[in-house]
């Protein structure tokens, strides 16, 4: 049941749900968090295929470590993930400030 | 396809990430939305250390759940509209995404199933004999911790040190867009409006 399969398909069923999140709220820190559900799937992901499959180079006998490449972009995932929502949540204060709002639909300058 | 323990785990964490991950878009309450994500963030690391990820998996419960999430209650707590809880969005577009979201999950797990996976495959017997003779993977992720601390410093230390230089920009960016914001003619101003 634990398999290369299921794992994918739960990631792609979590980051389908993240970007339902985007494309249907309206509130900013709905969508931060629906981009980090995303953010989640992909790595969820790349653990997975590090678990189940083997990379070339262990065939090729250039190097066992490099089995683990998964695991080092999972890190960087996070940790992008980890930064990209404290600046988005800067921004949300920024924004809230401007416009007295937090629902992304009220934010136009524009009129008409 | 034997059942075992590890399955069954898998399968609770599982359906407890995309129950909580669903409850987190559709409910209105800012609070529990972020009560969902938090329960989305542990269940996903649980799946991480099934995954022989355990070092991910501390990672994923230190910063996700530790920081981001603290961040987020923080920020529905210190704005008084958020607390409020969100509107609706228009059945329309509620509609659409979710179909859209459908689609995708729809391609994904079509993808997943269709592809032949069993070349690459671990459990490959044809494979496995062929790492034997090079290599362990199975040990090579018991030592997951110390492997991936040594990748991340040898043959990945660029990248390292990028995530080092985007960290200290994301800090001043978000000094540079907070700078000036709540000042006292703003809260006069909102002091009028009120």
């Amino acid at each position: 049941m634990l398999s290369l399969e299921t794992v994918f398909i739960v990631a792609g069923i979590i980051f389908a749900i993240g970007l339902l999140g985007i494309l249907t709220r309206r509130n900013l820190v709905i969508v931060i968090m629906s981009l980090e559900l995303m953010f989640n799937a992909v790595v969820l992901a790349a653990l997975g295929a590090t678990r189940f499959t083997v990379p070339f180079s262990l065939l090729n006998g250039t190097g066992t470590e490099q089995a683990l490449t998964g695991h080092i972009l999972s890190i960087i995932v996070i940790t992008v993930a980890a930064v990209e929502t404290g600046l988005f949540l800067a921004l949300v204060f920024a924004f809230y400030n401007r416009f007295k709002t937090a629902e992304l639909d009220q934010a136009s300058d524009l009129k008409g | 396809m034997s059942f075992t323990f590890v399955d069954f785990i898998f399968i609770i964490l599982s359906v407890l990430a995309v129950a909580s991950a669903l409850l987190l878009v559709v409910v209105k309450d800012l609070f529990r939305a972020a009560i969902a994500f938090v329960i989305t963030l542990l269940s996903l690391a649980g799946i991480f250390i099934l995954l022989n990820a355990e070092f991910i998996g501390a990672i994923q419960i230190l910063v996700n759940v530790g920081a981001v999430a603290i961040l987020l209650v923080v920020t529905i707590m210190l704005i008084r509209d958020l607390s409020r809880g969100s509107r609706p969005t228009q059945l329309v577009l509620v509609a659409l995404g979710f179909g859209v979201a459908v689609l995708t999950a729809t391609i994904i797990a079509l993808g997943v199933v269709d592809t032949e996976w069993v070349a690459l495959l671990v459990d490959n017997p044809g494979f496995e004999s062929a790492i034997l003779g090079s290599a362990d993977a199975e040990g090579v992720l018991d030592d997951a911790v110390g492997v991936t601390g040594r990748l991340l410093l040898r043959e990945f230390v660029l990248v390292f040190e990028i995530l080092g230089v985007i960290i200290a920009a994301a800090i001043v960016g978000a000094i540079a867009v907070l700078h000036g914001v709540n000042s006292d003619d703003d809260l006069q101003e909102r002091e009028e409006r009120a």
